[in-house]
């Protein structure tokens, strides 16, 4: 029982964490958004409370651990599938670079 | 008080086909052997409905101008021909027949872990098939299997929206059978059955289950995005606000590639059986076999983009995916080379089932050596959307999965049904249908290479000869499907009444009664040693003999 | 349960173990109240696999458009009322804890417990549903519907603007100021109309995931709702022991996913920068 209200008061703690976490701007650093990687972890955090504590997972047997996380784990192999393809075509010139040059507005315009 | 003394009725015994007769009992089943024979004579219904859109398309198919019907009906014939088979009959076939008959059998429990959400499969698969079947047949979508994007949600016109619902409730029925096979797998194995003495028809149905559970999900929420797209006009793949129809095609296919390996897995596991009893052999490599299994459902999701190399889809992506595509037939070729294997100075016997399980051999073979041709980037560029493809899949998923589904049907008939089919006319039926196939299908690789392009309903006129083959073919595969309805209804009837055990087959669904009881055994069989025991069977039938011949 | 006239039953039809001890808490096709459960809790967790795909899938999506129009994506993402999503956040986190204080009572077989934590839960529940009607109440005031002419122009802006209808294409100057009025932020010179327009409709895109992403979440609690409307009735009628709660247990599972859900959403929506 104890636990249960550890776990929800930290739950509170990391919610107030996000909303701190994006008034901050992390900035862009190699391409990459720390803003939503942090978000990220955060929610991954709450998430994994919730699972192990709330849903009981970490007293379960490790057959439902498999169960719990192997979704999970085809979700992110999806995800990584997804942004392969618009990082490669990124690579290989599909995408205009900028999708906000003013050749391109001024294709909209002509329309 | 003297006590009447019990006399056992030899002639009666409690089966799960006449533990009762009314209406109710069968709608209000959960009984996992009542529910597959639901299945088995709803997917009779939907192939048919299916196979009748294919009549149209290949009669349409014999002159070049193609003005059998027009240019739009056409499109929505071939529509109801892909919808219809691969939602509503290769999906469900194999597992939600034989699989809910036999996997509580095989694996010595009772029943499915739920049977309930089992009878609930059955109904959301009627009802998401009732609501997309009388979509395609009142008014008709032209949109391909596919739905591809932005023309299913913009510019089609026809009732979209209500064949997605139904596909969207059968999509639920496949989830909830491959929920119960896993679960059950895992935990309702009779005592002694551990994972490497399960038979391989259920490392089969597990792999499959877990197609199901992971790759189901995913096209049902994109398909209802295309659903939401057409309702409110407002969608996610709608170029005009930045939409990428691309998208729609990996989410889609995400799903539909290991779609199809849902459809090819069970048929495997059937194969192994009946290899393994028509040779009174154990299958050579069990444990190769099994492991391809999983490692073709594992793989299998990492392919999807095979099927997009034309379409847009980055280059850099395209050779990782034609890279692994090329890795995915490793483990269907493992199974191959196993199979043949076991044959080698096996006592093989030429029986119906035998005769399917050796024509999916030969015929998935050859359907699985031209994917690569299409896997392959260069040629695929040429072959894509050619009807070089549509042989490829035909010869895997009809070729393959469908004479798996038959062999399948011939060889559990007497546990289902208590009865023998008439053996030649299930041998003449196989020739028939074999022969059919490959006309209907080889003529087409070479239409394909030849540079026709699918789903178009009229064409040059120096196709006419390949594609008059073809439709021949199509017309003796007919006969050929239509034959075994006939003498299987008949054996219901007039057919041998088969014993327990008529293969001398090994597995525990063989231990007990044709048909079943309600409880499946009398006794909770214990499990000592390994599967496809023929060995220790051919041994003792022949001590047997020898005992009688004394 | 052998015939009252026969001297030799004959066979039984069932398995031995299973009817040895008639279990009336143990369905047939088991054979123990643990199997049934750990069983039971399997078949959940394989269902929420299949949601955790479900929602992945436009979670996917979502991640996809925000990488190519990320600056529309952040753009749009202002507009949302963040003080509202984190109120509801609260009270999802708040209803997952009374879920587990059901189950904790269901532990104990405790009915009437069961029902007044189920109650609090529902009540939890019904407030985000009906917090969430505020919000969309408010984003329509802001014109935030896509595929709407006016996208994006609050409706008191428009009013400032009701004498130039017709915005576009004939004004776009117009349509930029109002725009920028309703606190986007765009270019308002004509010579970059079109980066004003691109930018419009990718943020159209961003609700269009916003509206399908929190009505698929809204049904699905409104599901978990009827579920716990119906639990709570069995719990009523006594139906729930110290050593037989398994559907208290498993249906607690499906409201904590829900809940893991707007845990993942609630930042990528809006707390995009």
């Amino acid at each position: 029982m104890a636990t249960y209200n550890v776990v929800f008061i930290l739950l509170m703690v990391l919610l107030i964490l996000t909303y701190y976490a994006y008034t901050i701007d992390l900035g862009n650093a190699y391409g990459i958004s720390w803003n939503l990687v942090v978000a990220l972890i955060i929610a991954v955090i709450k998430a994994a409370m919730v699972l192990m504590i709330f849903m009981h997972v970490r007293l379960n047997p490790k057959i439902v651990w498999v169960f719990a996380l192997s979704s999970f784990l085809w979700l992110i192999l999806m995800i990584a599938g997804f942004e392969n393809d618009h990082v490669a075509r990124g690579l290989d010139g599909t995408y205009a670079h900028d999708t906000f040059t003013s050749e391109a507005a001024a294709m909209v315009q002509a329309q | 008080m003297a006590s009447i003394p019990y006399i056992p009725s030899y002639t009666r015994r409690e089966t799960y086909l006449n533990a009762a007769y009314s209406i109710k009992s069968w709608l209000l089943t959960k009984d996992h052997k009542r529910i597959a024979v639901l299945y088995i004579l709803s997917i009779t219904f939907f192939f048919f409905i299916g196979g009748a859109a294919a009549v149209m398309m290949r009669l349409n198919l014999m002159t070049p101008k193609g003005d059998l019907v027009l240019a739009e009906t056409y499109n929505k014939l071939f529509t109801t021909h892909g919808v219809m088979m691969v939602f509503f009959f290769l999906l469900p076939s194999i597992p939600a027949t034989l699989g809910n008959f036999l996997v509580p059998l095989m694996i010595g429990a009772r029943d499915l872990a739920f049977p309930r959400v089992n009878l609930l499969s059955w109904y959301l698969y009627v009802i998401g098939g009732a609501i997309a079947g009388s979509a395609l047949i009142a008014g008709g979508v032209d949109t391909g299997w596919t739905f591809y994007e932005p023309y299913s949600s913009t510019y089609a016109n026809g009732w979209v929206a209500t064949t997605i619902v139904g596909i969207f409730i059968a999509g639920f029925s496949s989830i909830t059978t491959g929920l119960n096979f896993i679960v059950t797998i895992h935990k309702m194995r009779a005592p002694g059955m551990t994972w490497f003495r399960m038979p391989l028809f259920l490392w089969a149905h597990y792999a499959t289950g877990l197609i199901m559970i992971l790759g189901t999900p995913v096209v049902a929420l994109t398909l209802s995005l295309v659903m939401l797209e057409r309702i409110f006009h407002i969608g996610v793949f709608d170029p005009s606000i930045g939409g990428d129809p691309v998208l729609f095609q990996h989410m889609f296919w995400f799903y539909s590639h290991p779609a199809v390996y849902i459809m090819i897995l069970p048929s495997m596991g059937v194969v192994s059986e009946i290899i393994a009893c028509f040779t009174r052999k154990q299958i050579v490599g069990y444990h190769f076999v099994a492991f391809s299994s999983v490692a073709i459902a594992v793989l299998g999701f990492l392919v999807w983009g095979h099927h997009m190399f034309v379409a847009g889809q980055s280059i850099y992506e395209g050779m990782i995916f034609s890279l692994i595509s090329y890795l995915v037939a490793i483990p269907s070729a493992i199974k191959v080379f196993n199979w043949t294997a076991t044959m080698y100075k096996g006592a093989v016997d030429l029986r119906t089932p035998m005769l399917y399980a050796l024509g999916f051999i030969g015929l998935f073979t050859l359907g699985g050596l031209t994917g690569l041709f299409l896997a392959t980037l260069g040629t695929d560029m040429h072959l894509h959307d050619t009807y070089f493809v549509i042989a490829h899949f035909h010869y895997v998923m009809v070729g393959g999965a469908v004479m798996g589904y038959m062999g399948g049907i011939h060889f559990w008939w007497p546990k289902i049904t208590g009865r023998m089919y008439p053996e030649w006319w299930g041998r003449f039926a196989a020739l028939v249908i074999f022969v059919g196939f490959n006309l209907t299908f080889f003529p087409q690789f070479f239409l394909g290479y030849l540079g026709l392009p699918r789903r178009y309903h009229a064409y040059p006129p120096e196709f006419q000869v390949l594609n008059v083959m073809s439709t021949a073919g199509a017309s003796i595969m007919g006969v050929g499907y239509i034959l075994p309805l006939f003498y299987l209804i008949w054996s219901l009837k007039w057919g041998a009444i088969a014993g327990d055990n008529p293969w001398n087959a090994a597995g525990l669904e063989w231990t007990t009664t044709s048909p079943p009881p309600p409880d499946n055994f009398a006794k909770v069989p214990i499990v000592t040693e390994e599967p496809y025991y023929y060995r220790r069977l051919d041994a003792e039938a022949a001590a047997h003999a020898a005992a009688a011949a004394k | 349960m052998s015939d009252a006239h026969s001297i030799t039953a004959p066979p039984a039809a069932h398995g031995d173990s299973a009817h040895a001890h008639h279990d009336p808490d143990v369905p047939h096709q088991f054979d123990d109240l643990d199997q049934k459960n750990l069983t039971d809790t399997l078949g959940m967790w394989t269902f929420l696999a299949t949601e955790v795909l479900f929602f992945g899938a436009i979670f996917a999506a979502l991640m996809l458009y925000r990488s190519m129009y990320t600056e529309a994506f952040v753009e749009a993402s202002k507009h949302l009322v963040v003080g509202i999503g984190l109120f509801n956040t609260f009270v999802l986190l708040a209803s997952s804890y009374t879920v587990v204080l059901t189950v904790h009572a269901a532990k104990k077989g405790d009915n009437k417990q069961i029902m007044v934590w189920l109650a609090a839960t529902s009540l939890l529940g019904l407030t985000f549903l009906g917090m969430k009607v505020v919000e969309y109440h408010k984003d329509f005031q802001e014109n935030l519907v896509p595929h709407t002419a006016d996208f994006g122009i609050s409706a008191e802006v428009q009013k400032d603007f009701d004498n130039e209808r017709d915005l576009l294409p004939t004004h776009p100057e117009l349509w930029q100021q109002a725009l920028a009025a309703s606190k986007w932020k765009v270019p308002t010179d004509r010579a970059h109309a079109g980066d004003a327009k691109l930018l419009m409709q990718h943020a159209q895109l961003f609700y269009v995931f916003y509206y399908t992403m929190t009505l698929i979440h809204a049904l699905h609690m409104v599901i978990g709702l009827g579920i716990f409307a119906f639990l709570m009735y069995r719990a009523s009628r006594g139906a729930y022991t110290a050593r037989a709660h398994a559907q208290i247990e498993i249906c607690g599972l499906y409201w904590h996913f829900v809940d893991i859900v707007w845990i993942f959403l609630f930042p990528l929506l809006y707390l995009i920068r």
